[in-house]
C-alpha cells in the first residue's frame, strides 16, 4: 500500500518536475540566443564558436558544439542534437529546429531579425511555460499522490 | 581517363561545395575533370564548368556533355543557397564585406564570385540576397610561368612592369609567379615585395596566411583597397617592389603615381586585348606618360594563356602612339611557360 502510494506521489513530482525543467530549458535558450545574437553583430564569431562558447547549461547545445567539433555540418549537427537529445516539452522541438535552419544563413542584419523573432517567441513560450508549472504543478503532485493512494485503497 | 579524384584543386572546391554538387563533381571522369577552371552554379540551370574554351555539363553519372539538354542536374535557388552557407563555414554573416564587394576567398585560394540581389543603404551594397549565381574559380598555382618574362625582361624589372592582357589570359598568374620569383630569392636576392590584394586574387589569404606560394619576403595587404594598400605600403613596409592586380580606376592610377620615386618599382596588371587599346585607356596612358613602367608587356588571349605576344618599353609605344615612328625596342612572342 505503502509502495503503491509512494509511485503514484513520485509519477505527480516527476510531472511536475518536468514543468519546472521546460521552464528552465526556456530560460536558458532565451539567455543563449541573446548570447548569440550580441556574438553575431558585434564579435562576427563562427556560429559553432558560438554554441560552445554560450551553449553549455543545455544538453542540446553541448551535443551540437560536440557535432561541430567532429566536422558535422552546422545545420546538420543542430538538427541532430535537438532530434536526439532529451527535450523537456516536447512542443518546444519546432522553435528550437526553426532557430537552426536559419542561424548563420544570412548577413549580420538577416541574423538580428532572426535572433529577435526567436526570442520573442520564446518569451511567449516561457510565459506559457510558467504559467502551466503555477498551475499545474501542484496539481500533478496532489494528483499523484491521491492516485497512488487510490490504487492502493482499491487493490488492497 | 581523366578522373576529378585527381585533380587536388577540383576535389578541394568539390569538398567545400558538398551536398549532391560536390558528390557530382568527385565523381567527374572523362575530357572535364582535370580541365576544369571554373564552376558554374546558377539557380534552375545545370552545372557548367568552364575548361579554358570549351563548357562541359555534368550528366549526373560521372561524365559531362558539351551541350546542356533537359534532365541535366541543375541546381535550385535553395540548394544555391545551401552551398554558399558551406562555403561560408555555416556562417554567411561573417563574409558580410567580401560578399558586398561580390566574391570570397576558399581555403586553397578559390575564389566564389557570388551574383544575386543587392540590398542598397545609402547607395552602397550592405548585402546580398537571393544567390543566383555562383562562379568558383579554381585557383591554379603556376610555378614557374613566369621564368620567361624574368629572363626576358631581367633588371629590366626594377624599372617596373606593366602587364596588359584580355580576361582570362593569365595576368594574375603571372604576377603571382613573379612575386613568388622576386620575394622568394630566384631572382639572385630576396627583394622585399608588397601585394596590395583587394580582392585577395594574388595572395589568396584564408585566416591571415597567403594560400599561394609569394615568397618569403612578401607582405600582403589584403582586402584594403589598392590606392590606400599602395601608399600604406610605401609608407610602412619599406618595399623594393610594389605588386598590384588589374589597376582600373583613377583612383588606383592616383595612387601608383604618389608611388613614384619612392625607391619602389611597380609591377602590375590592366586589362586590355591589344596596344592600341591599352593606350586608349586614360588611366593607363597617364601612368606610362608619367614613367611609372618601364616596360609593358601585353598578354595572349583566353585561348592562349600565359603568352606575351609582345612587349616593349612603355615611351616607345608612347611615342610610337604619338605618330612618331621610333623603333620598336621590344619584341615578338614569347611563350612564358604554360599558363592554361
Amino acid at each position: 500500500m505503502l509502495l503503491l502510494t509512494a509511485a503514484g506521489a513520485l509519477a505527480g513530482l516527476r510531472a511536475s518536475l518536468e514543468l519546472a525543467r521546460r521552464e528552465r530549458q526556456l530560460e536558458q535558450f532565451l539567455r543563449f540566443v541573446q548570447s548569440a545574437e550580441t556574438e553575431v553583430l558585434y564579435s562576427a564569431a563562427p556560429v559553432a564558436e558560438v554554441v560552445e562558447r554560450h551553449g553549455g547549461s543545455l544538453p542540446f547545445l553541448r551535443r551540437c558544439a560536440a557535432l561541430c567539433a567532429a566536422g558535422e555540418e552546422f545545420p546538420r549537427a543542430w538538427e541532430r542534437a535537438v532530434r536526439e537529445t532529451a527535450l523537456a516539452g516536447r512542443d518546444d522541438t519546432a522553435l528550437f529546429l526553426r532557430f537552426g535552419e536559419g542561424f548563420g544563413a544570412t548577413d549580420a542584419e538577416g541574423q538580428a531579425a532572426h535572433c529577435r523573432l526567436t526570442l520573442q517567441l520564446t518569451e511567449q513560450r516561457l510565459r506559457e511555460a510558467r504559467e502551466a508549472r503555477r498551475q499545474k504543478g501542484r496539481l500533478f503532485r496532489v494528483l499523484g499522490l491521491l492516485g497512488g493512494l487510490a490504487a492502493a485503497l482499491l487493490l488492497c | 581517363m581523366r578522373d576529378a579524384k585527381r585533380d587536388p584543386a577540383l576535389m578541394q572546391a568539390a569538398q567545400a561545395v558538398g551536398g549532391w554538387v560536390g558528390e557530382l563533381l568527385l565523381g567527374l571522369s572523362g575530357p572535364a575533370a582535370g580541365a576544369v577552371q571554373e564552376i558554374g552554379l546558377r539557380a534552375g540551370r545545370p552545372v557548367a564548368l568552364s575548361c579554358g574554351r570549351d563548357t562541359w555539363f555534368p550528366d549526373g553519372r560521372g561524365g559531362a556533355v558539351s551541350r546542356p539538354r533537359p534532365g541535366l542536374p541543375a541546381v535550385s535557388a535553395g540548394e544555391l543557397a545551401a552551398v554558399l552557407r558551406r562555403l561560408c563555414a555555416g556562417s554567411v554573416y561573417r563574409f558580410q564585406e567580401e560578399l558586398c564587394e561580390g566574391f570570397l576567398t576558399l581555403r586553397g585560394g578559390h575564389r566564389v564570385g557570388v551574383a544575386g540581389a543587392a540590398v542598397l543603404r545609402g547607395g552602397r551594397v550592405a548585402s546580398v540576397r537571393e544567390v543566383s549565381s555562383l562562379s568558383i574559380r579554381l585557383a591554379r598555382e603556376r610555378r614557374g610561368c613566369a621564368d620567361g618574362l624574368v629572363r626576358l625582361l631581367g633588371g629590366r624589372l626594377r624599372g617596373g612592369l606593366l602587364l596588359a592582357g584580355p580576361p582570362a589570359s593569365g595576368k594574375t598568374t603571372l604576377l603571382r609567379d613573379l612575386t613568388r620569383q622576386l620575394a622568394g630569392g630566384e631572382t639572385g636576392r630576396f627583394w622585399r615585395v608588397a601585394v596590395a590584394d583587394e580582392r585577395g586574387e594574388l595572395a589568396a589569404c584564408w585566416q591571415g596566411q597567403p594560400q599561394y606560394d609569394v615568397g618569403v619576403c612578401c607582405d600582403v595587404l589584403t582586402g584594403c583597397p589598392k590606392a590606400e594598400a599602395l601608399l600604406q605600403a610605401v609608407r610602412a613596409l619599406g618595399p623594393d617592389f610594389l605588386v598590384c592586380d588589374e589597376v582600373g580606376s583613377g583612383e588606383d592610377a592616383r595612387a601608383l603615381l604618389q608611388c613614384l620615386h619612392t625607391g619602389a618599382a611597380v609591377i602590375a596588371s590592366i586589362h586590355a586585348s591589344s596596344r592600341a587599346e591599352l593606350l586608349r585607356r586614360p588611366q593607363a596612358a597617364a601612368l606610362l606618360s608619367a614613367g611609372a613602367f618601364e616596360t609593358v608587356a601585353l598578354l595572349g588571349s583566353r585561348g592562349a594563356p600565359g603568352e606575351v605576344l609582345d612587349w616593349g618599353r612603355a615611351g616607345d609605344w608612347l611615342a610610337e602612339a604619338g605618330g612618331n615612328a621610333a623603333a620598336h625596342g621590344g619584341g615578338g612572342p614569347c611563350r612564358a611557360a604554360g599558363v592554361a
